[in-house]
């Protein structure tokens, strides 16, 4: 037993030495493993250094920023605004034809706070819920084409003109007054209310104008109040939309000057916006006007 | 294996490894990752690292890894270090710190050769005893592979790398005692390892 121990220890300590004399150290890579660990040092603190000198100071920003605007009352309006435009993107395919999308998007990256609290008016008054819900999505009229903003008209007029046809009396204020209109989906009405007027006034101006014409259904008090919209942003993002609605006002009021206004959109004025729907009023009004 | 690693180099004042001769002054070029402060320390202990390497590694190929990663550690590394030991001691640490998958990569690729029959064939002019010696070092490393990392370490510092128990308490940061229980342990499960291996044979 002990000779057995004996010899295992010998041929332990044999395999150690047959270990250390293996392994010198020389190895003909090491001039390259130089190369490389310093290669991987200069790369490592080149890192370390963006971290420190960009990442960290944009971080510190941000997190300072966000303190401030939290103590001062700002930060939830810009959450809002924020997770309103995030809203509009993800909504956008749903209610625009997809040659559409593009230009929405270029638009609604350069003015998100303007966007109207459409879906509110949608659930109070059904009639001008396509008004209300297109108005977010079509953002820059001038630069959508005509091809690209018909898919999405083309309903509404086949809607508003049976309304038309159908009203016989007085022209003025029953042509457009009650176009039937689709009860808004669920996911229309699920929509998150944009706190639009919180960030911006022209949007408060435009909801109020909104809530007068289609809530109200006060054509004379709408007027005024889309001229005082278009007054404060003649160039805003819903001008258009805008325009649109206030010859819809004048319309109703039974006004001559509705007819200039929707010849303008149906002239391609602002390219394809709204411009069926303007053909088709004004042929309803000029039919409605040859009746004896 | 020390779970605070190289912390014990600054609390620890051994008496070995005293009268360290490394100037503060690379010391502070090392922290800035100063490549001429790396390149200097490089030239003066790759021997010495390497050589631990490839005796706890087992593997050439893993042992330069290991080499290359202490070297790349150091200017983080070299903030914990007081001058209570040797530099030399000191990056022999820092690759016992990196060890773990250097050592597990080598043991895989170990097994993976034993298993085809095909270990490398060094060139020598004694053929008969290099044989020898090979199959020897070839079974002790598949048998290191078997121990626990802190036992490994402790039986290749103390019966390869030949340093004392003290040495070694000061390198992997445990009592001496700590030291030759482990290494008792190590060497006692390596017999029966290499016992049972041979009567396979």
């Amino acid at each position: 037993m002990k000779d057995d121990r004996l010899l295992d220890d010998r041929d332990l300590a044999d395999a150690f030495r047959s270990v250390r004399d293996a392994y010198d150290g020389t190895n003909a890579e090491s001039n390259a493993t130089l190369q490389r660990a310093l290669f991987r040092t200069r790369t490592r603190e080149r890192r370390q250094r963006l971290t420190r000198w960009v990442v960290l100071p944009i971080a510190a920003v941000l997190v300072a920023s966000t303190a401030w605007a939290g103590v001062t009352g700002k930060l939830t309006p810009a959450v809002h605004a924020v997770l309103e435009s995030f809203h509009a993107e993800h909504a956008r395919p749903l209610t625009e034809a997809p040659v559409a999308a593009p230009a929405s998007s270029a638009g609604a990256s350069q003015a998100p706070p303007e966007l109207p609290p459409a879906p509110i008016e949608a659930a109070v008054a059904p009639a001008p819920v396509e008004e209300a819900n297109v108005a977010p999505v079509v953002v820059a009229p001038a630069v959508v084409s005509a091809s690209s903003a018909t898919p999405k008209i083309a309903p509404p007029s086949s809607r508003v003109a049976p309304a038309v046809d159908g009203s016989t009396a007085s022209r003025g204020t029953t042509v457009v007054s009650a176009p039937p209109v689709d009860p808004p989906s669920s996911k229309e009405a699920a929509t998150p209310s944009p706190p639009a007027s919180a960030v911006d006034p022209h949007a408060a101006l435009f909801a109020e104008a909104h809530r007068l014409h289609f809530t109200e259904r006060d054509p004379a008090r709408a007027l005024a109040a889309w001229d005082r919209y278009l007054a404060a942003a003649p160039n805003g993002r819903f001008a258009p939309e805008a325009r649109y609605n206030r010859a819809l006002a004048l319309v109703r009021l039974g006004r001559s000057e509705a007819r200039t206004e929707l010849e303008a959109f149906a002239n391609g004025t602002y390219g394809g916006y709204r411009r069926e729907e303007a053909k088709a009023l004004l042929d309803a009004l000029a039919r409605d006007a040859s009746r004896p | 294996m020390d779970t605070a690693p190289m912390a014990h180099l600054v609390a620890h004042t051994p008496d070995l490894d005293r009268g360290d001769e490394t100037p503060h002054s690379l010391i502070v070029r090392l922290q800035r990752a100063d490549a001429g402060a790396i390149t200097l320390v490089y030239q003066q202990h790759h021997v010495a690292v390497r050589t631990f390497a490839q005796r706890l590694v087992g593997d050439i190929e893993a042992a330069e890894d290991l080499v290359q990663d202490v070297f790349v550690a150091l200017p983080t590394a070299i903030a914990r270090f007081r001058g209570d030991c040797a530099l030399r001691t000191f990056l022999v640490s820092i690759a016992i710190n990196h060890a773990k998958n250097h050592v597990r990569a080598a043991a895989r690729r170990r097994a993976a050769l034993s298993r085809l029959a095909r270990e490398p064939e060094p060139s020598s002019s004694d053929p008969q005893r290099d044989a020898e010696r090979r199959q020897l070092g070839g079974r002790l490393m598949l048998a290191l592979d078997a121990l626990p990392l802190e036992q490994r370490v402790a039986v290749v510092l103390s019966e390869i790398e030949e340093r004392t128990s003290a040495e070694i308490a000061t390198i992997v940061g445990a009592p001496e005692g700590t030291v030759r229980t482990r290494i008792f342990h190590a060497k006692r499960k390596l017999r029966e390892i290499l016992q049972s291996k041979g009567g396979e044979r």
